[in-house]
């Protein structure tokens, strides 16, 4: 890997997002991140998380503030933020196949040998390279969301934006996805900012959480960052006490005391 | 409010389109501008011809709606729910859904006549089976759940085909209508147009026998906001009467 | 007695309705009115041995081919503008709303005064009502494509051009083949107004002279063939709909 450069590589200064028209869903938003970071935005649905995708992404400009990639405002999307979409079904495109759909972004100016092999080597990340000629159709939820996971790493993106990835799958697929996510995330060095509702989900593939409050006019809440994160065991002492953060931070007092005397 | 401007804004480009192209052929007699149609317009309005035509063509359509439509409803829901009466159904609704209304004319027009009875047989044939096959799609694909579901709840017999399979199908018969709306014009333009003495079609083949290229136009242009007229106003009527069942009900 | 299978219900349908054709015929003894199965039979088989039938067939399906053609090709090229371009999309509904509820044989006198009676006349109202429905059902598409595809082709970088070949056109096809699918019968109901106004030649005619010379039979023949035709032309679509590469996949 790269030694990292001294400045952080995705800052958020003062963002505030209001589209026309509408409520203020951003307030001052002030975020910095280094590279390598496996980033949880966690928050409640309406609290605009996914807002704060798009403006990394570059799918919307924010009304006040600025953000900055490697010190440089974002102007645009780029194959530097490859974005994986929580609403798969639209994601994809019906009409390619797994190979066609990781080969889509590649530049059509390589050699179709040198795609191929790029493609493959994706595809093997995730774990379909038995089902290359299948097209979105016959692919289950959880090997959709492996299909964009890999149309987005063959562009050997900096960045990987994730909205809620797994968010409408099953719980065992949920948590072999997560599984795998935070085993390639650790192979390959990537930032991952990933924006989920889900506590548990935040606390076992983060290492920096950043709790949004309700909308509108979401703000920081809370934020756990390095010794605050605890060993991604659900059972340890340390992760229910995060936990219990967590959900304070989220929606009030935590409901512990009150479910202590059920069980 | 925007999209009534924008629209507007299109029928206005429209027209000036019209008014140049009008102008650049300069055959006022075979390509008349807009004042031209509109003069047209306003004196077929003010001798009554205008309206007793539309008023014409508007009164057979809706006559002929009022039977067909439950008229179609009626069998198409029995064709729906007897696979046996379907069986034997099936052949004769593809023959005759096969051979465009408007190709029936000079049969209807044979048979009866040039007579009212002629026109109206006609249109009641073309909305029955309109609605008869939409409404037979309605019933065939009332999800077997839903009656499962009613059988749980002590709902069977003839009370689930009234209370699960009709409602179920009225979605289908609404689309059903309206393609009956659509086909019933162009019938009963086609009738008025090959023989009848009023109505918006007779009114375009007298300016015909006239060499009359503005009431011609008036004639084409008034079925058009006809169509859109009762396009509308039907829709309207669904959102008011049966919102339950309107299309912009339903969540995206 | 367990219900016979469909087919044989259906066989037995049509066999019952054209023994019952044939009582009703004989019966009221009116060939001009209603001419019985073997009146038909017989004008059928002497107009194609004659050719005649052939001729008509031949022209009248020359006159969808071209005209659906035509409407068809600038049907997609429109619907993929006004679906596109955020200026058109928003205005131009109403226009075709009213458009398409001009029944294509209220135009047929103003073409013939405009172009005659021959080929091109009919050749444009088949072209014109082609190109609304086709224009209808693509704008739709071209409008309703899911942004999180847009967005896709952004952030992976693909240029306008890109975007549009390799997402925006496939996503339109399958409401194009709606419209190509609506567009036959539409064809065939404008093939038929032109052909009984501007009739000289092709199946309209003969059913519209069949009218005046009172030859029932023959215009029963022309119906049915008609229907035939148009029948055909759908289940070809169809098919070969079933068998593009593209399509399999959607």
């Amino acid at each position: 890997m790269d030694p990292k450069p001294p400045w952080k590589q995705l800052r958020l200064r003062h963002v505030s997002k209001q589209f026309p028209g509408g409520p203020l869903i951003l307030q001052d938003i002030d975020l910095a991140f280094d590279r390598g970071a496996f980033v949880c935005l966690l928050g409640p649905s309406g609290s605009g998380k996914s807002t704060v995708l798009d403006l990394v992404a570059g799918f919307e400009r924010p009304t006040a503030g600025t953000i900055s990639y490697d010190e440089r405002e974002i102007a645009a999307p780029g194959p530097d933020r490859v974005v994986v979409f929580q609403d798969v079904a639209n994601a994809l495109f019906p009409w390619l196949s797994v190979l066609e759909h990781v080969e889509f972004g590649l530049d059509r100016r390589l050699p179709a040998r040198e795609r191929r092999a790029r493609a493959l080597a994706a595809i093997e990340l995730v774990g379909l390279a038995d089902h290359l000629a299948k097209f979105p159709s016959e692919l289950s939820g959880g090997m959709k969301q492996r299909v964009q996971i890999a149309r987005g790493l063959v562009m050997e993106p900096e960045m990987l934006l994730m909205d809620e990835p797994f968010g409408a799958l099953d719980a065992i697929t949920r948590r072999n996805l997560q599984l795998e996510l935070k085993q390639l995330w650790a192979r390959t060095g990537k930032t991952i900012l990933f924006v989920t509702h889900d506590i548990s989900e935040a606390l076992l593939l983060g290492t920096d959480i950043v709790v949004l409050s309700m909308g509108p006019a979401a703000r920081i809440k809370d934020r756990l960052t390095g010794p605050e994160i605890p060993p991604p065991d659900p059972a340890s002492p340390g992760f229910i006490a995060a936990s219990h953060r967590l959900e304070a931070s989220i929606e009030g007092p935590s409901m512990a005391p009150a479910l202590a005397g059920t069980s | 409010m925007k999209g009534a401007l924008r629209a507007g804004g299109a029928i206005a480009v429209v027209l000036l389109l019209w008014e140049v192209l009008a102008r650049a052929i300069d055959m006022p007699l075979l390509a008349p501008p807009p004042e031209t149609v509109a003069q047209s317009a306003l004196a077929l309005a003010k001798s009554g011809e205008l309206l007793r035509d539309t008023l014409a063509s508007l009164q057979r359509l809706v006559v002929a709606l009022v039977v067909g439509v439950p008229l179609g409803a009626m069998i198409g829901c029995a064709l729906g729910y007897w696979p046996v009466l379907d069986a034997m159904a099936s052949p004769f609704v593809r023959m005759f859904n096969a051979i465009p209304a408007i190709a029936l004319v000079p049969f209807s027009l044979l048979w009866f006549g040039v007579t009212e009875f002629s026109r109206f047989t006609l249109l009641l044939y073309t909305i029955s089976l309109t609605v008869t096959i939409s409404a037979r799609q309605g019933v065939r694909s009332v999800p077997g759940l839903r009656l499962r579901a009613g059988a749980t709840l002590g709902v069977v017999g003839v009370p689930a085909f009234l209370r699960i399979i009709l409602p179920s199908c009225i979605p289908a018969i609404i689309v059903g209508i309206r393609t009956a709306i659509g086909l019933g014009v162009m019938v009963v333009v086609a009738a008025e147009m090959l023989g009848a003495d009023s109505g918006l079609g007779y009114l375009i083949m007298q300016a015909r026998s006239q060499f009359n290229v503005p009431e011609m136009a008036v004639g084409v242009i008034s079925l058009g906001l006809l169509s859109l007229l009762l396009d509308r106003l039907f829709n309207g009527a669904i959102e008011s009467f049966v919102p339950r069942w309107s299309v912009r009900r339903r969540i995206r | 007695m367990r219900t016979p299978s469909r087919l044989v219900l259906s066989a037995a349908s049509i066999g019952l309705a054209i023994i019952l054709w044939a009582v009703v015929a004989a019966w009221m003894r009116q060939p001009a009115l209603l001419p019985g199965p073997v009146l038909v039979g017989d004008a059928f088989l002497a107009m194609l041995a004659s050719g005649e039938l052939g001729r008509a067939v031949a022209e009248s399906l020359l006159r969808v081919l071209v005209g659906y053609a035509a409407g068809a090709v600038l049907g997609i090229a429109t619907g993929i503008v006004l679906g596109r371009v955020r200026l058109f999309a928003d205005s131009v509904g109403i226009l075709f709303d009213f458009l398409k509820g001009i029944p294509p044989i209220a135009l047929v006198p103003i073409v013939i005064i405009w172009l005659g009676i021959g080929e091109i006349s009919k050749y444009v109202v088949i072209a014109y009502i082609v190109w609304i429905v086709v224009t209808i059902s693509t704008t739709v598409g071209a409008r309703e494509i899911p942004i999180l595809r847009l967005r896709t082709g952004a952030f992976l970088g693909l240029g306008r051009i890109a975007v549009f070949y390799r997402i925006v056109l496939p996503s339109v096809v399958p409401y194009i083949l709606i419209g190509l699918r609506n567009g036959i019968g539409f064809a065939f109901v404008a093939l038929v107004s032109a052909e009984l106004i501007a009739a000289n030649s092709g199946i309209g005619q003969i059913i519209m002279s069949a009218r005046f010379a009172l030859q029932t039979d023959r215009m029963i023949v022309g119906l049915l063939v008609l229907g035939a035709i148009g029948a055909t032309m759908q289940v070809a679509f169809d098919v070969a709909v079933a068998r593009l590469p593209l399509v399999k996949r959607l």
